[in-house]
C-alpha cells in the first residue's frame, strides 16, 4: 500500500478508533476498579458536560449564534429535576408540598402520589428546556453578533436571580439535597451517582445523544443551520425559512441543556443554584471552542480534555490550598492562545462537510484581503 | 422617613451608581466605536483599578487623590497591555510580539500562580519570595516596554495583517477577562476587602442638605469634569480627530497616514484609566465587598449602557449609564433589592430589542 492509501485508511479508520477505544475504556473501567472511584466520578462528570456540550454546540457550532447563557438550560433541568423527585402532593388537602417531604413520605406520613420513571424525568426536564429555549428564542430570533450574545448573557442573570431568590423552588442558596430515598429507581436499584445503573444510563444516553448530533448535522437541518450561519441573508433568499431553524436550533440546544442538568442534578446529588452561576456556560463554551466549534469529535475531545484538567488535580489542589477556581486560569489562557494560533480548535470541522467553520473561513479569507480592522463584514 | 425624602434617596443613590457606570460605559462606547468589539475584560480593568487604589491607600497610606492619578497610571498600563496581548495579534501577525506576548501572559500566571503558593507558606519575606514578587511587577513592566516599542517600530514591519472573525474575538476577551479574574482571585485571595473608612476626607461623610453625603458630591464632581475632558479631548485634539476617523472607516484613516493600532492601543488604555477611576469612586462610595469578581455586574451593566445611549457615542454612553443607575436604584428600593441587576438586564434586553441604535444613535448605524 502506498503512502497515500495509508492515509485514506487510517482517515476512514479514524472515527471507529475516535469513539472505539474511549467507548471500551469507559465501558470495562469500573468493572476492574469498581464504580466508585475517584476516576469513575470523573468519567461521570465529563460525560455529562459532553453533553451539555453538544447542546450548546448546536446553537453555537451548527447555527453560527454566541450564547453565553446556556448554564440556564442546565441549571432549569437540574432545578425542575429536583422538584419532580421532591415535590409531592399532600393527598388530603392537595396542596403541593415543599421542601424534601419524601422522607416523610418514606416514614409513613403521606403516602406517595407521583413515582416518575427515570427516563421520564429526562424527557420532562429536556422538554421544559426546549421550550424554554423557545420562548427565550422567540424575542431574540431577528439578533446576531454581539447583541444575540449580551441578550442570552442578560436572560440568564435574570433566571439565575430569579432561581438564586425564589427559595420556595430552588431551595435559595443552599440548594435542594436528594437523599437516597427520593433519587429514581431502574433495575431495582437507586440512581445514585456509584451505582452501576446510573453509570451505563449515563453513557448509552451520551452515545445516543451523539449518533442524533452526527444525523442532525448531515441532515437538510444540518445544512439549513451551516446556511443561516455561513450567511444569514443569502440562506434567507435561497428559500431557508431561517426563523423556523433557529427556533428548531434552540429547542435541540435546550433539550440537551435540560437533559444534562438532569444528569448533574442526579451526580451532584445536591443542586444549589448558586453554583451554577453565569461562568458555567463559558467553561461549556470553552470546551467547544478548544475542540473545534461545529466539529462533533472536536466538540467531545475538548471537553474531555477541559473537565479533566478541571477535576484531576481538584484533590491535589484543595490539598495546598488552592481554591479549585485557580484552573480558570489555565482555561482562559488556553483560549487566548487558542484564538491566536488555532482559532478552528483541535478537530476543525472538515470543509465540504455541511459547511466550512466559521473561524476558517475568516482565516482563509484573511491570505488575500489585507485589512486593519477585526473583522466588520456590513 | 416621609416617602419624598426616600425617593430623593433613591435618585442620589441611582445618581451616583449612574455616574459610575458611564465612567465605565466610556470605556466600551470607545473601543465598540472603533474595532466593534465588545471588551468583556473592561470590567475586570475596573475591578484591577479598585484593587490598586486599595493597595495604595491601605498599604501605602497615600492620599486619596493621589491613589487615584496612581491607578489611572496602572490601568492605563493594564489597558494597552491587554491590546497588545490579546487583540492586537488577532489583528496582524508579527513573530517577535507574538513570541513576546504569549510567554509573558504564561509568566504572569505562572508567577502569580507561584506567588499565591508562596504566601500560603508565609515564605514571601524569604529571597526567593521577594523575587517572585518582584517579578509579579517586573513580568508586565517589561511586557508594556516591549509594547511601546512593538508600537514604536522597534521589531521591524509586521508579517501580515488580516481579518480575524468577530466571534474570535469576543472569545478572546472572554479568555481574558476569565484570566483577570483569576490572576486577580490568587493575588488578592477569594475574600472580599474593603476599603479604609479612615483615608477619606473627614467631609466625605459629613451630609450636605440633609441627604447628599459629601463623597457623593465628588464622584458627580469626579465623573462630570472626567467625561467633559475626555469629550472635548475626542472632539477638538489631534489624536482625538485620529480616533473619529478610525471609528469611522479604518482603511481611509490609515491611508491618511494615521497609525490605526496605535490610536487603537491608546484607545483601550484611555478608556481603561476611566475605568480606574470608576472603580475608585466605587470603592469610595461603597466601601466594602471588593474582590476578584466584583468587576463582572458593573462591565455588564455599562456596556448595557454604552448601547442603551447609542454605542460609539460618549455622551450616549454617560446619559445611559445614569438612566441604568436610576433604574436600578428606584426599581430595587421600590420593588425588590434582591433583584437589583435583574432590573438593568431587563432594560438592556428591552433597549436591544426595541432601539437597538441607541436613545442617541441613528437607525442603521453601528449595529452589532
Amino acid at each position: 500500500m502506498d503512502s497515500k492509501g495509508k492515509l485514506e485508511a487510517a482517515r476512514k479508520a479514524f472515527p471507529a478508533l475516535f469513539y472505539g477505544v474511549p467507548a471500551l475504556f469507559v465501558i470495562l473501567f469500573p468493572l476492574a476498579a469498581g464504580f466508585d472511584s475517584n476516576i469513575n466520578n470523573i468519567i461521570l462528570l465529563i460525560e455529562i458536560y459532553m453533553m451539555l456540550a453538544l447542546g450548546l454546540n448546536v446553537v453555537v457550532g451548527f447555527t453560527g449564534l454566541l450564547d453565553l447563557g446556556f448554564v440556564t438550560f442546565m441549571a432549569v433541568g437540574a432545578v425542575f429535576t429536583c422538584l419532580l423527585l421532591v415535590w409531592t402532593v399532600d393527598p388530603a388537602t392537595g396542596e403541593w408540598l415543599f421542601p424534601m417531604r419524601k422522607t416523610e413520605i418514606a416514614s409513613g406520613r403521606h403516602p406517595m402520589v407521583f413515582e416518575f420513571s427515570f427516563f421520564l424525568i429526562l424527557l420532562l426536564s429536556g422538554g421544559a428546556c426546549a421550550l424554554l429555549g423557545v420562548l427565550r428564542g422567540i424575542p431574540t430570533l431577528r439578533l446576531s453578533g454581539d447583541y444575540y450574545a449580551i441578550v442570552t448573557l442578560g436572560i440568564a442573570e435574570i433566571i439565575f436571580l430569579f432561581l438564586l431568590n425564589e427559595d420556595w423552588i430552588s431551595g435559595g442558596a443552599f440548594g435542594v439535597t436528594l437523599k437516597m430515598e427520593s433519587m429514581p429507581e431502574l433495575l431495582g436499584s437507586k440512581m445514585y451517582w456509584d451505582s452501576p445503573q446510573f453509570y451505563y444510563t449515563t453513557l448509552a444516553v451520551l452515545a445516543g445523544g451523539v449518533a442524533v448530533m452526527h444525523r442532525l448535522q448531515d441532515s437538510r437541518l444540518g445544512r439549513a443551520w451551516a446556511a443561516i450561519r455561513l450567511d444569514e441573508t443569502a440562506a434567507r433568499s435561497c428559500g431557508v425559512n431561517v426563523s423556523a431553524y433557529k427556533l428548531i436550533a434552540f429547542a435541540v440546544s435546550g433539550f440537551a441543556g435540560g437533559v444534562g442538568g438532569s444528569f448533574y442534578a442526579l451526580w451532584q446529588g445536591t443542586v444549589a443554584v448558586r453554583s451554577l452561576e453565569v461562568w458555567e456556560s463559558i467553561l461549556i463554551l470553552c470546551c467547544i471552542v478548544l475542540g473545534g466549534m461545529g466539529s462533533i469529535r472536536g466538540v467531545l475531545l475538548g471537553t474531555a480534555i477541559l473537565v479533566f484538567i478541571g477535576e484531576a488535580p481538584r484533590y491535589e489542589l484543595v490539598g495546598i490550598k488552592v481554591p479549585p477556581e485557580a484552573r480558570f486560569l489555565i482555561y482562559g489562557i488556553l483560549i487566548i492562545l487558542l484564538m491566536r494560533f488555532r482559532p478552528q480548535g483541535l478537530i476543525p470541522l472538515k470543509p465540504g462537510k455541511a459547511g466550512v467553520g466559521p473561524a476558517d473561513l475568516a482565516r482563509s479569507r484573511s491570505e488575500s484581503t489585507p485589512l486593519f480592522e477585526i473583522g466588520d463584514r456590513t | 422617613m416621609d416617602p419624598f425624602d426616600q425617593f430623593l434617596g433613591y435618585v442620589v443613590n441611582g445618581v451616583t451608581l449612574g455616574a459610575i457606570y458611564a465612567l465605565i460605559a466610556v470605556g466600551y462606547t470607545m473601543v465598540y466605536g472603533i474595532i466593534k468589539l465588545i471588551n468583556f475584560a473592561h470590567g475586570e480593568v475596573f475591578m484591577l483599578g479598585t484593587f490598586f487604589g486599595l493597595m495604595f491607600v491601605n498599604k501605602l497610606g497615600l492620599t486619596l487623590g493621589i491613589a487615584l492619578a496612581a491607578s489611572m497610571a496602572g490601568c492605563l498600563v493594564v489597558g494597552i497591555l491587554l491590546d497588545w496581548t490579546a487583540y492586537l495579534p488577532l489583528r496582524r501577525s508579527k513573530l517577535s510580539s507574538d513570541v513576546l506576548s504569549t510567554a509573558g501572559i504564561i509568566a504572569m500566571g505562572a508567577v502569580t500562580f507561584g506567588v499565591f503558593l508562596m504566601r500560603q507558606d508565609h515564605a514571601l519575606d524569604t529571597g526567593f519570595g521577594r523575587f517572585l514578587t518582584a517579578l509579579l511587577i517586573a513580568v508586565p513592566a517589561m511586557l508594556f516596554a516591549a509594547a511601546l516599542l512593538e508600537t514604536f517600530g522597534a521589531f521591524g514591519p509586521p508579517r501580515r495583517t488580516f481579518e480575524s472573525d468577530r466571534m474570535s474575538a469576543l472569545i478572546t476577551a472572554i479568555g481574558m477577562s476569565l484570566t483577570l479574574q483569576t490572576l486577580a482571585m490568587l493575588i488578592w485571595t477569594p475574600y472580599p476587602y474593603s476599603f479604609s473608612e479612615a483615608a477619606l476626607p473627614a467631609f466625605m461623610n459629613q451630609r450636605v442638605m440633609g441627604l447628599v453625603l459629601g463623597k457623593e458630591i465628588c464622584v458627580w464632581a469626579a465623573a462630570v469634569v472626567l467625561l467633559v475632558v475626555l469629550n472635548l479631548m475626542v472632539a477638538r485634539t489631534r489624536i482625538g480627530k485620529a480616533m473619529r476617523a478610525c471609528s469611522q472607516d479604518k482603511n481611509t484613516a490609515a491611508l491618511m497616514g494615521i497609525n490605526v493600532n496605535r490610536i487603537i492601543l491608546l484607545t483601550f488604555g484611555i478608556g481603561s484609566a476611566m475605568a480606574a477611576v470608576a472603580g475608585i469612586l466605587y470603592a469610595v462610595k461603597v466601601g466594602g465587598n471588593i474582590s476578584f469578581r466584583m468587576g463582572y455586574y458593573p462591565g455588564v451593566i455599562a456596556f448595557a449602557a454604552a448601547v442603551l445611549g447609542g454605542i460609539g457615542s460618549l455622551k450616549g454612553a454617560a446619559l445611559g449609564g445614569l438612566i441604568l443607575g436610576l433604574t436600578q436604584s428606584v426599581c430595587s428600593g421600590y420593588i425588590s433589592s434582591e433583584y437589583d441587576f435583574a432590573f438593568a438586564f431587563g432594560a438592556v434586553i428591552l433597549v436591544i430589542l426595541v432601539r437597538p441604535w441607541g436613545l442617541l444613535g441613528r437607525p442603521g448605524a453601528a449595529r452589532a
